[in-house]
């Protein structure tokens, strides 16, 4: 039986169409899970990013984070995929669905090549979301507008006004509830597949989020280098580059914590705590 | 304006060529009274020069009329492909297939179309009784193209060059197979000689690096079954 299964499997139409098994639309199924559990501060998550085919290194990344048991959840920052195929999309997620950690997925420019951006929709949900942990609002952006040819507006910042909006009515509702913002992105401002256009605007939106204005300046990360010292609680994450830095894009303290592909062995461990937060770079 | 006759000169140059290999109507007309040309071959009559070459031309086009339909479920370059080809070699061990493929939509997919340009080699045939015979071994080597704007064959020019460095819309395929085939004795045959049913496990090259790349990949994984069937003339 297993075998005529196997072998029904293995008729595959194409290696840009093949039928997704398993867990879909997982980004609403994880924003549930940590919006429900009731995690406080201080809490823990991973960001991992730009896999594009290193499963095996991915599988130690998450081997190291499974053992030290204090992680919540893990963010992937994009380019789960080489070249946008399903297969790749199901090999990652299932891996990362082995070890138990609830995770969040942002979309890269390699998961949009062929039909790989219908594929992350079908497997992960919409390319942009947002929830709220604690004090905590995290924002997960599709940043990759060179794909769109600018086309489309990547990235969306009728989303990220509206999302705001969301936060300031529960703020209005219940004050300082949410008071930091974490944005998730795969490629930053400035890079060649932002939309450069609209890099400052997209700035200016990111700052009236809770935690990234100039109010929020003593809350510091202590292993910052001595010119990023004033930045607010809130911060932003990417990946992207294949490289590792942590740079002040806009000369107004939010931070963007880049992280290396995952052939160079390297993920980011953030410990958000009640007034700010901690960063580590783990390389293995 | 250049640009114009430039298309302009492309198009007569297309009607040349197509005039020049396409028998006319008057050729045939020439052509058939066949009979009494075979009938003079005693006299030592020789065809005209002009008839001689319409008879090539006409034998050269029946040359590359398919003598095979293929018909084939799954193996990764459709859900349903239809084709046709040619064999050719020796003892007709070479075919080449051309297959158009259908995909259906699949939740957020639309449907695709996609065209195969394959390469077959059975270097055995085994005989069983004369009313069938077995092949044991089908190397076969595919090109697949999926016919869509979102699959490009080099990458669009908003990219600086090189970027990503593959083409999403070719896919190289290499597969193994078997194959079974009757013979359809002389008096029972319709249009077809032979009717084979195959069966082919394959791999595309997007599959094969990620298997070099990173071992861990299962091989089931990256192997597609597709089953097919073949009417030889």
């Amino acid at each position: 039986m297993t075998l005529i299964t196997t072998a029904c499997d293995n008729f595959e139409y194409h290696p840009y169409s093949i039928k997704i098994h398993g867990q879909k639309d997982i980004n609403a199924t994880t924003i549930e899970q940590l919006e429900t559990a009731g995690i406080k501060a201080p809490f823990k998550f991973a960001f991992i990013t730009d896999t594009q085919g290193a499963l095996s290194d991915m599988n130690t990344a998450l081997d190291l984070i499974k053992q030290r048991g204090d992680i919540d959840f893990i963010i992937h920052g994009g380019d789960m995929t080489d070249f946008g195929l399903p297969k790749e999309y199901v090999w990652a997620r299932d891996m990362l669905n082995n070890y138990g950690i609830p995770f969040l997925t942002i979309i890269g420019n390699h998961d949009c090549l062929g039909n790989g951006e219908d594929t992350f929709k079908t497997i992960f949900g919409p390319e942009n979301f947002s929830l709220n942990i604690d004090h905590v609002h995290i924002v997960g952006l599709n940043t990759v507008a060179l794909e769109y040819d600018y086309s489309r507006p990547v990235p969306d910042l009728d989303f990220i006004e509206n999302d705001r909006l969301e936060v300031d009515n529960i703020n209005a509702a219940h004050p300082d509830s949410l008071t930091h913002t974490i944005v998730a992105m795969h490629s930053r401002p400035y890079d060649e597949q932002f939309n450069n256009n609209v890099a400052k605007v997209f700035n200016y939106y990111l700052s009236k989020y809770p935690g990234m204005d100039e109010t929020t300046y003593d809350r510091q990360p202590s292993d910052l280098p001595e010119d990023l010292l004033r930045c607010p609680r809130g911060f932003c994450i990417n990946g992207h580059n294949h490289s590792t830095s942590i740079s002040d894009i806009f000369d107004n303290g939010i931070l963007y914590y880049q992280c290396a592909n995952m052939t160079k062995r390297t993920f980011f461990i953030f410990t958000i705590t009640e007034d700010g937060y901690e960063h580590e770079v783990v390389e293995f | 304006m250049s640009m114009k006759l430039l298309n302009f000169k492309a198009l007569i140059t297309i009607i040349a060529l197509i005039s020049a290999t396409v028998p006319t109507a008057s050729a045939r007309e020439c052509y058939m009274p066949t009979e009494s040309c075979l009938c003079n071959d005693n006299l030592r009559y020789e065809k005209p020069k002009y008839q001689q070459r319409v008879e090539k031309r006409r034998n050269s086009w029946l040359n590359i009329m398919p003598r095979l339909f293929t018909l084939q479920y799954a193996g990764d370059i459709g859900m349903v492909s239809a084709g046709f080809g040619w064999n050719y070699g020796r003892s007709k061990q070479w075919e080449t297939h051309a297959l158009i493929g259908f995909l259906p939509k699949r939740e957020n997919y639309s449907h695709y179309w996609t065209l195969t340009l394959r390469e077959i080699y059975n270097p055995w045939r085994i005989g069983i009784n004369g009313r069938c015979d077995v092949t044991p071994l089908s190397v076969s080597m595919s090109l697949n193209s999926i016919l869509h704007g979102d699959f490009w064959v080099s990458e669009p020019d908003r990219y600086p060059s090189g970027y990503y460095g593959f083409s999403s819309r070719m896919r190289f395929h290499i597969g193994l197979g078997q194959r079974f085939t009757y013979l359809i004795p002389e008096n029972k045959r319709y249009l077809h000689s032979k009717i084979s049913v195959y069966y082919e496990v394959s791999t595309c090259d997007l599959y094969v690096r990620q298997k070099i790349l990173d071992k861990s990949v299962p091989l089931k994984d990256i192997i597609a079954l597709g089953i097919g069937i073949i009417y030889t003339l």
